[in-house]
């Protein structure tokens, strides 16, 4: 007992420790390991008091110091089962603070949760809730997703505001239980507490940022929030939601306008005018009145001083550009202005936004005011620019550089300014240069006729930094000096003006060369290795030739001069011709040679393949097959080489027969041949036939040591191309698994039928009002609909619906695996759209679609969640 | 989750105060804390307030010698970002009566209590109100500056929340 008291009087409060660390002598991190001591020896205390103040002090130099605190977890598990709250709170910030996943004592502190959580007092809930939404685990948000959704009906809002936010985070752990709470979490948006409500609306906001099809049922709610709220923040949560919804609904976009407009032009708050108008950008392209207020607002935020609204309003560009590229053109001389802004970024997003203007026609004087920049500009952003001109003319093989002769000027220029990038010696420690230097280095020794002093550049070349260059760049840099010194002799030697001065200064570059790129030969990296020791020949044969002392030489032979001049000519043959610009016409400029026959069969020359060549194609197609599952683009691929495919088993087939010694024994019960099942056919069954490029493939397997079973393998697939498109969504979509599905069902299943009635009859009037307008030929075909049902539909809508539909019936036949991983729902649908295609052809899709239209859960695959209430 | 951590780092490059909205070993904590701040620490005053570093858009906004970093992902609203530092610092300073470094360096705890508040709701003031001051009352046990400081809060908080909805701040 008396030693309890006696450490408690004399503990170290955090205040101390604060204290201590600014006035101590012995250094941070030696005073903090003392520090340490003494806590490991104070938290075995049974004191709570010495205990929780230990733990407290040990959380915090966690906090500032990053001192591990992970062996002290399960003094943190006592500490948050103490009864008083001032120790519990310290236990559960620490905990909160320190256990992840990882932290084996995880599984114990479940029924401590379970207990703070159905506390009376609020504030025991209250940490409890924190500490679940920061440490929640599958396991935990399982076990007491109970007692918060029982929290969420709380009296209190205090606590009702945490575990509406805690909620989210459960979802994102343990998605099953968004089918249990998703109905309370919306009637949270109507709470009678404003906090509540805006948690309410943050956590749906997080929601529709991972899956806007989700929370399309709820736009109405949102819709009345936008238009009642007074709040701001709430506000900006709102407009941010609709930017996200209002892409995947037409008619919602068509429906929020107005507000939208109406909070831009009277909102004083700037963040809040962002936000609104990037929904607009992203959600009302087609409106075209939204579009012009927004862009009007952007334009003024640019006009604005303080460097933050002009970053935010320059990024607001970057989202128009795409889309708009007009509204950026308005603003083309505060852009350009921006380039001479102090702050980098404001610079970096003008000069994005510069080059997405350039145009066929606008592209020379753009790139020619951009290099007057950067010759101007400091040394980092030079770079940037230069950087990014390349990038841009380079774009689409060059598609938008209509005169080659141009590039050729620009090139002395861009020489002038590599040379400065490369006599920096600095560049060479910031990775993220690296390929500007490397781009630089290239340009360097290749356009190097242009230089004036090319020593100059090699002993820019060869700064012994360059070691901490990665060996691609290297190479590039050896490279550019083999060029320049080549280039160099062979100078020399045409001038014939050879004078000692310049003889001396060449054989220090030589020796210099020895120096610098000896070491480079030891390289491991390949490329690196041999560029250094063809570099180091090149070296050597030169100052051989020059060091040979005039006198030393025997009459008949050549004098050293003119073998130095046969060297040089040799190297400046092989590096004389420049690869020029190809216009894409070129070739078939070139006429036909009398006799060539361009479109015969190749097939003779069949025993010319070499099988290394057959191998690795068929091992190529397999990794294509492999990667399969990734997704359709690599079926793309798949489908392409699918001809090539049964092309090469058969050719491999021949090759073998021909050369059958060389192959190993077949195994018995094996066939040969070229019967490799047909790709059409469904995958599902396992191939029973194993061709000779089965052996192939097992060879590749091999050495690629897949360590996978090869039990059901898959079949190249074709696809047509036209649904690439769709693949690539709808794959997608059912690729996000479970979990969205969970979701956006349940939501579907609180909300259809109960909610949003009034909007939605309102929407419909207003959806009815416009089709009146602008719409009479559909007239006589919506009125069918009416009559169908009670819930109506634009047939455009329709007709994707239906279309998408028949795409996957199509699809069918050749992907099952696919399906496997849709949701139910799909599944159903697809199923028997599938079979239906069978007897369907494309003339009775009319009738199908109302079929449809008629049944009760019509989930379309193309806009999965969104049912058509909203009208 | 729109907020991932909070910093209050001095210029030195000090960590004074820190919080994260999820896990991170603390050799990335290090790493991380380390570029940011280095990055943060070397703009001007009249560079933008906003630095992107790896999958975070890193908002900061400097008061005196303290520098209050918050990090979050891509798509936040910076400029709510702003204001809600000013808020916090508003409360801060309302609380501690002029904050300064060493305010929040000898009241690590209350300084953490008051941004684990406003902070509750990935970063929204409203969230804050006068419960919070319940809770530090239970803590200190300290009846009469509990009340004290409660009155203090209570009207920053209702001062702020006021200036939000009418929108008149600066953003």
């Amino acid at each position: 007992m008396a030693s309890t008291i006696m450490e408690s009087l004399f503990q170290r409060t955090l205040e101390d420790l604060v204290k201590g660390l600014r006035v101590q002598m012995i250094g941070e991190s030696r005073y903090i390991s003392n520090h340490l001591e003494e806590i490991r020896k104070e938290i075995k205390s049974t004191d709570p008091n010495t205990k929780t103040m230990a733990l407290q002090k040990l959380t915090y130099i966690n906090m500032l110091s990053g001192i591990d605190m992970d062996w002290a977890a399960f003094h943190v598990i006592e500490a948050m089962s103490m009864t008083k709250f001032a120790h519990k709170k310290i236990g559960y910030l620490a905990a909160s603070q320190s256990f992840h996943d990882g932290t084996d004592v995880l599984l114990l502190i479940t029924n401590q949760l379970r207990k703070d959580l159905s506390s009376n007092n609020e504030y025991e809930a209250g940490v409890a809730l924190e500490c679940l939404s920061c440490i929640a685990t599958p396991d935990l948000a399982q076990e007491l997703t109970p007692e918060v959704f029982s929290l969420l009906a709380s009296g209190r809002p205090y606590v009702r505001t945490r575990a509406t936010l805690v909620i989210f985070k459960i979802f994102t752990k343990y998605p099953d239980a968004v089918r249990v709470a998703c109905k309370r979490l919306v009637e949270k948006l109507e709470d009678t507490d404003p906090k509540v409500m805006s948690a309410a609306v943050s956590v749906f906001c997080e929601m529709a940022m991972k899956d806007p099809a989700s929370c399309i049922p709820l736009a109405p709610e949102f819709y009345r929030l936008l238009l009642e709220s007074k709040d701001n923040w709430l506000r900006i949560k709102v407009v941010k939601i609709f930017g996200v919804l209002a892409p995947l609904e037409p008619r919602l976009s068509r429906k929020i306008a107005e507000p939208l407009c109406e909070v831009m032009r009277h909102t004083v708050a700037k963040s809040l005018l962002l936000e609104c108008i990037r929904t607009v950008v992203v959600g009302l392209p087609d409106h075209a009145e939204a579009l012009k207020l927004a862009v009007q607002k952007l334009k003024e935020l640019l006009e604005e001083d303080d460097p933050n609204l002009k970053y935010l309003g320059l990024q607001a560009m970057a989202l128009l550009m795409p889309a708009h590229p007009w509204a950026v053109a308005e603003n083309k001389s505060i852009i350009i202005r921006g380039l001479n802004d102090e702050d980098h970024s404001i610079q970096l997003a003008c000069l994005q936004l510069i080059l997405g203007m350039v145009s066929e026609s606008n592209v020379i004087d753009t790139v020619q005011i951009l290099l007057q920049y950067a010759e101007r500009s400091e040394v980092r952003f030079c770079n940037e620019v230069i950087g990014a001109i390349l990038a841009t003319c380079s774009r689409g093989l060059y598609e938008l550089v209509p005169d080659f002769t141009w590039v050729k000027e620009v090139r002395p220029d861009l020489l002038a300014v590599a040379r400065g990038i490369l006599l920096d010696p600095t560049l060479l420690d910031c990775p993220s240069l690296h390929r500007v230097l490397s781009a630089v280095a290239w340009i360097a020794g290749e356009y190097v006729d242009f230089s004036h002093s090319p020593f100059e550049l090699i002993e820019a070349l060869l700064q012994p930094r360059t070691k901490l260059l990665p060996p691609a760049v290297q190479a590039v840099y050896l490279q550019s000096i083999l060029k320049t010194i080549n280039i160099d002799s062979g100078k020399e030697s045409e001038a014939n003006h050879y004078t000692e001065v310049e003889e001396d200064s060449f054989n220090r570059l030589l020796e210099l060369i020895e120096i610098n790129v000896g070491p480079m030969a030891e390289q491991v990296d390949v490329e690196v290795h041999e560029r250094a020791c063809n570099l180091l020949g090149v070296a050597k044969a030169l100052s051989e030739v020059l060091c040979t002392p005039e006198k030393t030489q025997e009459p008949g032979q050549h004098s050293s001069h003119e073998r130095a001049l046969e060297i040089a000519s040799f190297l400046r043959s092989v590096f004389g011709q420049e690869l020029g610009p190809v216009s894409v016409f070129a070739q078939s400029r070139v006429p036909v040679p009398n006799g060539l026959v361009l479109v015969k069969n190749l097939d003779s020359l069949d025993g010319m393949f070499c099988d290394e060549e057959v191998r690795e194609e068929l091992i190529l197609v397999e990794l294509q097959t492999r990667e399969w599952d990734v997704g359709p683009i690599s079926a793309q691929k798949v489908s392409g080489d699918e001809s090539k495919h049964g092309e090469s088993a058969s050719l491999l087939a021949q090759h073998r027969q021909r050369h059958g010694t060389y192959y190993l024994p077949v195994e018995k019960g094996v066939t040969m041949g070229n019967e490799y099942p047909p790709p059409q056919i469904a995958q599902s069954d396992a191939p029973s036939t194993s061709s000779a490029s089965d052996d192939i493939m097992k060879l590749a397997e091999k050495s690629f040591s897949w360590t996978k079973s090869r039990q059901t393998k898959p079949r190249p697939v074709v696809v047509r191309l036209d649904d690439a498109d769709e693949d690539m969504i709808l794959s997608s979509k059912m690729k996000k698994g479970a979990k969205d599905n969970v979701i956006s069902n349940a939501i579907k299943d609180v909300l259809v039928g109960s909610k949003g009635k009034n909007f939605i009859s309102s929407l419909e009037k207003e959806a009815a009002d416009s089709h009146h307008e602008h719409g009479k030929k559909n007239h006589h075909h919506r009125e069918h609909y009416d009559r169908n049902g009670t819930q109506e539909s634009k047939p455009d809508v329709l007709d994707n619906t239906d279309e998408a539909v028949r795409r996957i019936g199509r699809k069918k036949h050749g992907k099952h695996r696919h399906t496997n991983h849709g949701s139910p729902i799909s599944n159903v649908d697809i199923e028997s759209s599938g079979k239906q295609r069978q007897e369907d052809t494309r003339k009775h899709s009319g009738q199908r679609s109302r079929h449809r239209l008629r049944s009760p859960v019509t989930v379309s695959p193309q806009a999965e969640v969104i049912p058509d209430f909203l009208l | 989750m729109t907020i991932r951590f909070v910093l209050l780092v001095n210029k030195q490059g000090q960590t004074r105060l820190a919080q994260y909205y999820e896990y991170l070993t603390l050799d990335e904590r290090r790493a991380l804390e380390g570029e940011i701040v280095r990055k943060c620490l070397s703009r001007s005053d009249s560079q933008c307030s906003f630095i992107e570093h790896r999958n975070y858009k890193v908002i900061y906004r400097r008061y005196a010698s303290l520098f209050f970093l918050v990090g979050v992902d891509g798509d936040e609203n910076e400029l709510a970002i702003l204001e809600f530092i000013h808020c916090l610092v508003e409360t801060m300073d309302r609380y501690f009566g002029n904050v300064c470094e060493l305010d929040i360096m000898f009241h690590l705890e209350k300084a953490h209590f008051i941004l684990e508040e406003m902070s509750k709701s990935q970063g929204y003031t409203r969230m804050v109100d006068c419960s919070f001051t319940h809770a530090l009352m239970f803590e200190r046990e300290d009846c009469s500056r509990a009340m004290l400081l409660s009155v203090h809060i209570w009207f920053v908080m209702s001062f702020w929340i006021k200036e939000m909805g009418s929108s008149t701040s600066m953003l």
